[in-house]
Order: structure tokens, then C-alpha cells, then sequence
């Protein structure tokens, strides 16, 4: 469960040297502020959370559930909201502002975001799976192969993996190191890729525990 | 807010570099760590390529070695790199010298650039005339012999 976490807008890559001289590549995140809107608790609504809210937002852009929403909470407006889980002990609350300064170098995150939508594509590009021969006289240049035996079980399996819509869904990355915060300008650095396109909106937790902790 | 991602480049950039051609001779200052202490490393020899730009752009550099043609890349911006001495001009024809490798001795010459040279931000380089060619016979003549 993540302790703490932040929204944040991708604003694309490039490549930066780390400290001994090697290029990285980098995602370079503008993160938060975020103020927190609202608390979740086990004893109202059964789980532990905050919601966090990012982004500049016109005051008559909004509905009025949500201009209600705000204004309970005494906050300003903010466009995007999303919830993540916190512990039930966590000191967040409500009004409270998350800077990029939650995160230092080094720190390892997992980003979520949706991902980049690629449309209905076929068994090779959404499975990986290799083609047929392309000579000789094949028609089985891009075909599916075999999805199952006969009359036993007479049906095809479910989740066999098949074209379909791929992309535009959710994903995280995980377990990536933070390579740089920049707090005079809430950005955020990342080492590798992170789902989405530019501009979309992402959410950065502190990364799940992998393995035994470090002593 | 500005491209953030060219403001990221260019402090990523070293901020003075000097005009490197194909052609040129040059003294590279390479930071390099044995066990625990950092100290500098020349190498000295000609600009065979450039490749790529901004942040990732590449040099390559030339020399012969005791007899051996070495060849080693280097990233421009690098913090591993302390400085690049442009020590004289050369005069060619192409953008990538890959046929100086096929060449020893007198024919892996390069004449020397004797205009001056017009830098991207409108500097003038001056060529050093003055300045006497390149010691090296001797790595140029055990090349010959083997």
C-alpha cells in the first residue's frame, strides 16, 4: 500500500547523465501540487484513502456537485481527482498540499496512467506471436495458428489470446528510480517509460515493497 | 510554461564546446576512476565522425597506438569528460572518415584547414599556423614496417 503519492501530468523523454557520467533515459513528470480533497476511512466508507486533486481548473468550468465537493473540503478547485490507498495511521488531511518534495532521488515509484491506444490490432502486435512463411505459396502469413483441439473440449478456452482492441487501458510501471525532483518547478524524473501519451494524466505512488526489505 | 523538456537539454549540456569537425585534431581530457581516485587521461588523435545531436551527440576519435589504430567515442556533453582541446584544423572532403582505417602512415595524413573557420555562434577560429605538425612519425613508421 502506498504511503504516499502524487498526480502528475507526462511531459515526455529525453536523457540526462547521472552523477557517475552515464546518459539515462528519463520521463520528465510535472507532479503535483496536489491538495487533498477528501479522507476515506474504515469506519465511514471500509477502506483507507485520500483523494488527491491536480491541476488548474476555471471556477465556472465546474458542475455544481463538484463546485459542492470543493467547497466543503475549503479547497480550490482543482481539475483532476483520483483516490489512492493509504495506511490507516497516515497524517494526511484534508487541505493539505503534496509538493514534488514527497519524492527524492533515488526514491523507486510506480507510475499508472492509461496507455496509448492502439487500436484493434492483431495476434502479432498485441501477443507477440511469430507469423507464418511468407513464401512458398503460404496463406498463413498472419494467421492466428491453432486455438485448441477438437471435440475435446469442443470450445475455445477462455482468455486465449486473440486480436482485439489493444492499448488504451491502464497500466503502471513499476518499480522505476527517481533520477532527479525539481521542486522550483514541480518536475519529476523518471529512468525509463511511462504508460501514456504527453500531456496525459498519471499517477505516481511510492513503489510496493519487492522482496525482503533492506536492513 | 516553456518546452520543458529543451530547458532540460540545455542544462544537461555542456555549456561551452568548441567547434568540432570532422578532420580536426584533438586532445580529449577523459575522467577516468581507478579503484577510488578520479584522475584525467588524455587521448589525443583525429575526429573520424560525429554522430547523432544534442544531448547524445557522439565523437570519434582516432589515433594509432603503438602501432594499432584506436578508435574511441566520446559524448560531448559528458561530465566525464574535464575538457576538448581543439589542437589544429583538418582540411576535408566528407563528413565520416572511415577511410583513414584502411590508411597508414603518409597516407593517413590530413591536411591542415588554412581559413579561418566561422563557429556556429559567429566566433571566428583563427587557425595556428605556428604551430608545428604532429610528432608522431615514429607509431607511423612501426605501422609501415608491420
Amino acid at each position: 500500500m502506498a504511503t504516499k503519492g502524487l498526480l502528475a501530468r507526462k511531459i515526455g523523454m529525453t536523457q540526462v547523465f547521472s552523477d557517475t557520467g552515464e546518459l539515462l533515459p528519463v520521463t520528465v513528470l510535472e507532479a503535483g501540487p496536489c491538495i487533498v480533497v477528501a479522507r476515506r476511512t474504515t469506519a465511514k466508507e471500509g477502506y483507507e484513502a485520500v483523494q488527491l486533486g491536480f491541476g488548474d481548473v476555471k471556477e465556472k468550468q465546474l458542475r455544481q456537485p463538484a463546485a459542492g465537493h470543493f467547497k466543503k473540503a475549503g479547497v480550490v478547485a482543482r481539475r483532476h481527482l483520483r483516490e489512492i490507498r493509504v495506511r490507516g495511521d497516515s497524517d494526511l488531511a484534508v487541505g493539505q498540499e503534496l509538493k514534488v518534495d514527497i519524492f527524492k532521488a533515488g526514491d523507486r515509484v510506480d507510475v499508472t496512467g492509461t496507455s496509448r491506444g492502439k487500436g484493434f490490432s492483431g495476434q502479432h502486435k498485441r501477443h507477440h506471436f511469430g507469423r507464418g512463411p511468407v513464401t512458398h505459396g503460404s496463406h498463413n502469413i498472419k494467421q492466428p495458428g491453432s486455438i485448441g483441439s477438437s471435440s475435446t473440449p469442443s470450445r475455445v478456452y477462455k482468455g486465449m489470446r486473440m486480436a482485439g482492441q489493444m492499448g488504451n487501458a491502464t497500466a503502471t510501471s513499476t518499480f522505476l528510480t527517481v533520477v532527479r525532483v525539481d521542486p522550483d518547478r514541480n518536475l519529476l524524473l523518471v529512468r525509463g517509460a511511462v504508460p501514456g501519451h504527453p500531456n496525459s494524466l498519471l499517477l505516481v505512488r511510492d513503489a510496493r515493497q519487492r522482496g525482503k526489505p533492506k536492513k | 510554461m516553456p518546452n520543458v523538456i529543451d530547458l532540460i537539454e540545455a542544462e544537461t549540456k555542456r555549456k561551452k564546446v568548441p567547434e568540432l569537425r570532422p578532420g580536426d585534431t584533438v586532445r580529449v581530457h577523459a575522467k577516468v576512476v581507478e579503484g577510488t581516485r578520479e584522475r584525467v587521461q588524455m587521448f589525443e588523435g583525429i575526429v573520424i565522425g560525429i554522430h547523432g545531436s544534442g544531448v547524445k551527440e557522439v565523437f570519434t576519435v582516432r589515433r594509432i597506438a603503438h602501432g594499432v589504430g584506436v578508435e574511441r567515442s566520446f559524448l560531448v556533453h559528458s561530465p566525464r569528460i574535464d575538457k576538448i582541446d581543439v589542437l589544429r584544423h583538418g582540411d576535408v572532403r566528407r563528413a565520416k572518415l572511415y577511410y583513414l582505417r584502411g590508411k597508414i602512415g603518409k597516407g593517413a595524413r590530413i591536411r591542415e584547414k588554412r581559413e579561418a573557420i566561422v563557429a556556429a555562434d559567429g566566433a571566428v577560429v583563427e587557425p595556428e599556423l605556428e604551430r608545428e605538425p604532429e610528432p608522431e612519425p615514429e607509431a607511423a613508421t612501426e605501422t609501415a614496417k608491420s
